[in-house]
């Protein structure tokens, strides 16, 4: 016979003990120990009393599990003829009793899993199906053998599995019609006011079911489900309640996992939009579609639930298709190449989306990585990259320069820049690129800084990353002067014998500021960061992982936005 | 001797266990329940109990109420000239409940076990220890309320196997406890609940209504004296649609008289909300006890709130039962903690019976947490102790630093179930500085301690060097160290009580008063008059005289009270 394991030995028990005989020796062995005096013991006790319970218990359950799995497997294609129309239908002409075949016998709400086998009411986008037909009516096929010996709630005679599959299939009859998540929420509300909805098991029950639905991929409807869902069970602010529902509730919870997190992202919306375009079916136009490219890879690499969840498998995979169609983003040199000071902010918008892509994707730096998005979802595991690019460190050096544009953007004059540096000279794991500098040491001009405006001048003056113009290099050397800049105050002295003609041109300061974007404006300071240099620390600091997340997806997101909306192309040859 | 307490946010209640079975306790006036009120009188002496409640509308800048709630913060309340911290109000309440039960023993006190909600957080039994050391009684024991309930309960029907589920609706809080007997083994399975629901927010909820019925100005939510007197109404409406249809609240506000009848349905209505939240932790505690309604034995009310027919008629619907009523839903807490002082005194009649409790929350630390493809968010809770596992327990986990070259870890200890720990509660935080070395050298082994009063330690240890840090939860406002407590103990005890033989004169006198101020016209000056009578009686220092004087005036006190305060509804 087999050794007796330890937890059953410490009860003083044989192999062969049933619940009640562990229950009794673990009261005697309890009485025998000071909870408050001899933690461990208790502790040690416990557990043994824990694993020799499941270890009594678990025959019987093997038992029950095959008998419950006999019933679904018969079960399954009956549901199938119950909810989702005739096209599998004429398999069990006693169709009606296919959920009480299903339930299985002993009741737990781990249980409540089958839910997930059983897959109830989807006729929404089906016109064969009224809404009103998938009612599985409760009183005739409802095998009573098998309904659990308790009784009934009051004021409700029919089983509660029975009472929310009913609710649950109203529920799903709307979903299709749904346009918002508010209509979701309502429709669930409904659900909850309902009378047969009152019992707490009915109530576990539906949870279950929507469960279940969400966690068979993307149906219409399940956006705005999902949505609601969220909210109305509580998924999100308690950890363990999906946990309690068994294999749908584990399928869902990385999809609530991720959700939460991508809800903490500014560019939620962005993300959605993705998603809504995947929903649509619709290839959206080339433009579009590169400019959600870097969110629509971000979501594959990084919410593969949640996209799962929230768009049909088929419009993943079609635009992964298209991208890989698209036309390499070759220097367009008909557009407009001087639209005006707009299409320099895209340029700048660009290079941001470069180093959003690279880090959300934790990719290589390399100069091409716009040209496909295969390339884009390099993993930072990925051997070969040179120079430790797409190391951890570099990411976060990176995330750390799109940080400080971030808050340049804010108005943050230290930060434009600081930001104006990394970009120059190519430093803290930005490429160089003089024009996005350019820019962010101009716009710091604007905000009163006489750094920004000598270090401008310069660029003015030696025409690096701006059209060379001394006239408007020597406006920018004199704002630098007036602000006490001695260095300022040189180069006026050293520029003004050459260039006779100025005073008209600090008019022009002012158009560039104006494309930064108005809802830029309004979006919230985060309350992390209270000082610019505070990204220079980046490397000293404790946790690492909150700055990550502040910096997340800030900076593509514009750029895309830029790209998406001004058109303009020209500008966004990655730099070298 | 051993007493058991609950010291609740609208009342409280001592109870002992003796004779084999718990027995509640009255105090001076011969009352079980003392209200958790505290007042400074005019010669300067504390009241506690009904006088102060009395004086709570009379008197509202000398009186505190429903501190309970803000126990474990550094919140004060002003009496007078003096402010007084939570611990300290509820350590006078704990004093007079304390010399009540020496004053019906016969014996000195010196111990007690004080009940506590299952969901409070570790600051605020801590801060319920110190209100007990400050009333000069050992508080060894908390004991959860939920807990309390079901021990009174399990006691009641012992020797019996059975499962049921305790709904416990107290005046500030409810709190949900599933409790299995076997073999004389009382185990709570789960518990849940919500520390900021409870018969005082249905009172809210009537204010609220009488405020919208009749149109009252926002300015009269200013006045503390006006709040106090329509609450007093509003407890009055609450308890009387208990057995009636309909009830009216008459406040007055200056000449100006207010009046609003409610019925049974339209407080229901304005109630809505708070039911609807009744229902998560009974939920939560099903779930976690792994059972359905339908396999509990019986469904058991605690708290005075439970008395509400609106609540049985909730506790009904959602069991699919009618819930059981047997013990005073005011005095089970307090008996089943007496219960629990006859456990630990070892009681012989109790040699058989063994308790066993839950963690009421999870405990963890902030991690971050890797995505598909690497990237790290911070902000994740990472539960070291799940909720509902037996206490006392103790468990360990292991944890890296983030990065390569970290030169410190800071462990962030939190409370609660949500997913990102920007919706629990923080308890502290601790530095743990690291060695250097890759990653995988730098583990901190944390171990969480949690003990069968529900407080919590935490210990890292470097696995590398073998250093420990210990959790020491700092620049917690809401929480007295040693030295404070003992400046304070020494403050309260410069405090005069009101004697206590004297209390039941007092006690009518604040009724008297408190009736006057609401009168008005000829029944006032009538009023004025026997009050100023009895005063006399008083002065005069004949205990005899003075006590029927005072059962005189309490008679025409309870003619005047059930007569409508001013004549017909404003």
């Amino acid at each position: 016979m087999p050794r007796v394991p330890p937890f059953l030995e410490r009860l003083g028990l044989g192999p062969e003990a049933d619940v009640r005989e562990v229950r009794r020796a673990y009261a005697r062995e309890l009485r025998r120990i000071d909870q408050e005096a001899d933690p461990r013991g208790f502790q040690a006790l416990r557990e043994a009393y824990e694993a020799a319970l499941q270890w009594a218990e678990r025959p019987r359950d093997l038992d029950e599990l095959d008998e419950s799995d006999g019933g679904e497997s018969a079960a399954e294609p009956e549901a199938a003829e119950t909810f989702e129309g005739p096209e599998a239908g004429g398999r069990d002409p006693e169709g009606t009793e296919a959920p009480g075949e299903d339930a299985p016998p002993r009741f737990t709400w781990r249980e409540a899993a089958r839910a997930a086998r059983f897959r109830a009411g989807e006729p929404e986008e089906d016109p064969a199906q009224p809404p009103s037909e998938p009612d599985p009516a409760p009183a005739p096929g409802w095998p009573r053998g098998r309904v659990p010996p308790d009784p009934p709630p009051l004021g409700s005679p029919a089983p509660p599995e029975l009472l929310a599959r009913v609710v649950f299939a109203e529920l799903c009859a709307g979903a299709g019609r749904w346009r918002h998540e508010d209509d979701a929420r309502d429709a669930l509300e409904r659900c909850f006011a309902d009378p047969r909805l009152a019992g707490l098991e009915q109530r576990i029950e539906l949870e279950a079911l929507v469960a279940a639905r969400l966690s068979e991929g993307w149906r219409p409807g399940n956006e705005h489900l999902f949505a609601a869902a969220l909210e109305r069970f509580e998924w999100r602010h308690d950890r363990r309640r999906l946990a309690q529902l068994g294999a749908a509730g584990a399928a869902v919870d990385p999809i609530v996992e991720e959700a939460v997190v991508l809800r903490g992202l500014e560019e939620h919306e962005r993300y959605q939009r993705v998603a809504r375009w995947l929903r649509s079916g619709a290839r959206p136009p080339d433009d579009t579609l590169e400019t959600l490219a870097p969110a629509y890879e971000l979501l594959r690499a990084r919410f593969p639930a949640w996209l799962r969840a929230m768009a049909p498998a088929e419009g993943i995979e079609r635009w992964a298709a298209a991208l890989a169609q698209l036309p390499k983003p070759a220097p367009r040199p008909a557009a407009a190449p001087a639209r005006s000071p707009g299409n320099r902010w895209g340029a700048a918008f660009a290079v941001i989306a470069v180093v959003g892509a690279l880090r959300i994707c934790g990719a290589a730096l390399s100069s091409d990585a716009r040209s496909g998005p295969e390339k884009l979802r390099l993993s930072p595991e990925r051997p070969g990259l040179p120079g430790g690019l797409g190391s951890p460190e570099h990411i976060e050096k990176l995330l750390a320069a799109v940080r400080a544009f971030q808050e340049c953007e804010q108005g943050k004059v230290q930060a434009c820049v600081v930001a104006g540096f990394a970009h120059l000279h190519g430093e803290r794991g930005v490429p160089a690129n003089p024009a996005f500098a350019a820019e962010l040491f101009r716009k710091a001009c604007t905000l009163g800084s006489g750094e920004g405006c000598l270090e401008f001048g310069r660029l003015l003056q030696a025409g690096e990353g701006v059209p060379r113009d001394e006239a408007a290099a020597l406006a920018h050397y004199a704002r630098a002067c007036d602000q006490e800049l001695p260095a300022g105050c040189a180069a006026v002295a050293a520029l003004r014998p050459a260039a006779q003609e100025e005073a008209e041109r600090p008019a022009r300061r002012k158009e560039p500021a104006r494309p930064v974007r108005g809802a830029q404006g309004e979006r919230p300071a985060r309350p992390e960061v209270d000082h610019a240099d505070e990204w220079m620390k980046l490397d000293h600091g404790g946790r690492s992982g909150g700055l990550v997340r502040m910096a997340c997806d800030g900076g593509d997101a514009a750029a895309c936005e830029a790209l998406g909306d001004r058109g303009p192309k020209k500008d966004a040859a990655p730099p070298e | 001797m051993i007493v058991g307490i609950d010291l609740g946010t609208t009342n409280s209640l001592v109870a002992v266990w003796r004779d084999g079975k718990p027995e509640p306790i009255p105090n001076a006036l011969g009352e079980l329940l003392t209200p958790s009120c505290v007042s400074l009188d005019d010669d300067g002496t504390i009241l506690v109990g009904r006088a102060a409640r009395e004086r709570l509308q009379t008197h509202p800048e000398r009186t505190a109420a429903v501190f309970k709630r803000y126990m474990g913060s550094d919140r004060t309340f002003r009496l007078g000239t003096r402010e007084f911290r939570p611990e300290e109000l509820s350590a006078l309440v704990l004093r007079s409940l304390k010399a009540d039960a020496e004053a019906h023993l016969g014996v000195p006190v010196h111990e007690a076990i004080v009940s506590v909600p299952a969901y409070f957080s570790d600051a605020q039994r801590k801060a319920t220890r110190a209100a007990g050391q400050l009333a000069g009684l050992k508080v060894d024991r908390l004991l959860n309320e939920p807990t309390a309930a079901a021990l009174a309960y399990g006691m009641h029907q012992r020797g019996s196997e059975t499962r049921f589920l305790v709904f416990d609706l107290g005046g500030g809080t409810f709190d949900v406890s599933i409790l299995e007997m076997f073999e004389g083994v009382m185990e709570v399975r789960a518990t849940a609940g919500d520390n900021l629901l409870g018969g005082e927010d249905f009172n809210a909820c009537l204010v609220d209504l009488f405020f919208e019925r009749r149109n009252l100005s926002a300015a009269l939510r200013q006045d503390r004296g006006f709040l106090h007197r329509l609450g007093a109404q509003a407890e009055a409406a609450k308890r009387a649609l208990s057995t009636h249809r309909e009830a009216t609240m008459q406040v007055r506000d200056g000449e100006t008289e207010h009046a609003l009848t409610v019925d049974e349905a339209a407080f229901e209505a304005a109630s809505a909300q708070l039911l609807k939240r009744l229902r998560g932790p009974v939920e939560r505690a099903l779930r976690d006890a792994s059972l359905r309604a339908s396999q509990l034995d019986a469904v058991v009310l605690a708290g005075g709130a439970t008395r509400m027919p609106m609540i049985r008629r909730l506790a009904t619907t959602l069991f699919g039962r009618f819930p059981l009523v047997e013990l005073d839903p005011d005095q089970v807490v307090a008996l089943g903690a007496a219960v629990q002082a006859g456990l630990k005194a070892r009681d012989a009649a109790l040699r058989e019976v063994v308790m066993t409790d839950v963690a009421p929350y999870s405990m963890g630390l902030e991690v971050v947490k890797r995505l598909a493809d690497g990237a790290i968010v911070a902000g994740h809770f990472d539960p070291v102790i799940e909720r509902n596992v037996a206490v006392p327990v103790s468990r360990s986990k292991t944890y890296f630093p983030v990065r390569e070259g970290q030169r410190e870890i800071e462990l962030c200890i939190y409370q609660g179930e949500a997913r990102l720990v920007a919706d629990d509660i923080l308890l502290g935080k601790l530095h743990v500085p690291l060695p250097e070395g890759p990653i995988h050298e730098c583990g901190v082994e944390v171990r969480f301690t949690y003990d069968v009063n529900g407080l919590l330690e935490v210990e890292a240890a470097v696995l590398k060097t073998g250093n420990m840090s210990r959790l020491v939860i700092e620049g917690n406002p809401g929480l007295l160290t040693p030295e404070e407590i003992d400046a304070r103990l020494k403050a309260l005890s410069d405090l005069k009580i009101h004697p206590r033989e004297r209390l039941e004169n007092r006690t009518a006198l604040a009724r008297g008063e408190r009736l006057y101020q609401q009168l008005r016209g000829e029944r006032r000056e009538w009023l004025a008059a026997r009050i100023l009578e009895f005063e006399q009686i008083l002065s005069a220092g004949d205990p005899r005289r003075a006590s029927a004087a005072r059962r005189a005036l309490e008679d025409q006190l309870d003619r005047l009270e059930r007569e409508p305060l001013f004549d017909g509804p404003g």
